[in-house]
């Protein structure tokens, strides 16, 4: 099973500040250990699937290798020891923002198909992750693009709508970008 | 936050929640909705950093030091440190 990190530029995490270490020339990076029980989101090195990768999207996308212990976490996964193997090349250069234009404009064909009643609010928010989209904000684009798709239903439906539309969204990253 | 999904957690809630969720003291279905959240809101995410490193000097001060405010450069390395830690025990 391949699993993936999304993580700042300079291979640092986004949420913890934790600098990675990077894969060295001919060689592998470092391996990374947690100690302590692992624990969603308190302890060890939360990795992702293919499947999930739109709910942690950010500026770089690294292959990981994981070893040991293995926690199912929600739309992730935490692991004992891991290491960056190599930044997916397909998320480099104009990767992120095709995935973001792609988005926004798939939520927006959504939204043109919906009733007017709902579809005013997903239109705005659409129009929107465009424009973020075109910005280069890759990870605020993706999400409104969600909201939007989100806000054609119900409030009961709503969580699974955007829940729906970030399976879309990761689909297409491993589709196009990982090439799977 | 009583479970509250990621589409309906809005700024303000999670500015409310920051220490909160600092001092882990969430369920950890309300610590992923929060992240998610955070990740794609940049805003958010300084003001994260904001508080992580404001916390951390306050640990920094001892009760015996006079109540000085702290220079610039006590905050900015203060700020270093706390980037550069990790190892050990923690979420990555």
């Amino acid at each position: 099973m391949k699993v993936y990190k999304f993580l700042s530029a300079g291979a640092t995490g986004p949420l913890s500040g934790f600098c990675w270490p990077v894969p060295r020339p001919g060689g592998p990076a470092a391996w990374v250990r947690a100690e302590g029980p692992l624990r969603l989101c308190a302890n060890g090195t939360h990795v992702c699937r293919a499947a999930e990768l739109a709910h942690w999207i950010h500026d770089e996308l690294w292959e990981m290798e994981i070893d040991g212990e293995q926690l199912e976490g929600i739309d992730c996964l935490v692991v004992r020891r891991a290491r960056l193997i190599r930044p997916v090349d397909g998320w480099l250069g104009d990767g992120p923002r095709r995935f973001a234009e792609t988005s926004a404009r798939h939520a927006a064909e959504l939204a043109a198909e919906a009733a007017p009643e709902r579809a005013a609010a997903a239109r705005a928010l659409a129009e929107d992750a465009l424009s973020a989209a075109r910005e280069g904000f890759v990870s605020v684009s993706a999400f409104a693009s969600a909201l939007a798709v989100a806000r054609l239903g119900e409030p009961s439906e709503q969580d699974g709508l955007y829940r729906r539309e970030r399976a879309w969204q990761s689909a297409w990253i491993a589709r196009v970008v990982l090439g799977a | 936050m009583k479970s509250r999904s990621v589409v309906d957690l809005v700024c303000q809630e999670v500015v409310e929640l920051v220490t909160e969720y600092l001092g882990q003291e969430m369920s950890p279905e309300d610590r992923v909705r929060m992240e998610q959240h955070l990740l794609a809101c940049p805003p958010c995410t300084a003001h994260l950093a904001q508080v992580r490193a404001t916390l951390a000097l306050a640990r920094e001060l001892r009760e015996d030091e006079p109540a000085d405010a702290p220079g610039e450069g006590d905050l900015v390395a203060s700020f270093r440190r706390w980037s550069r830690s990790g190892s050990g025990e923690g979420p990555r």
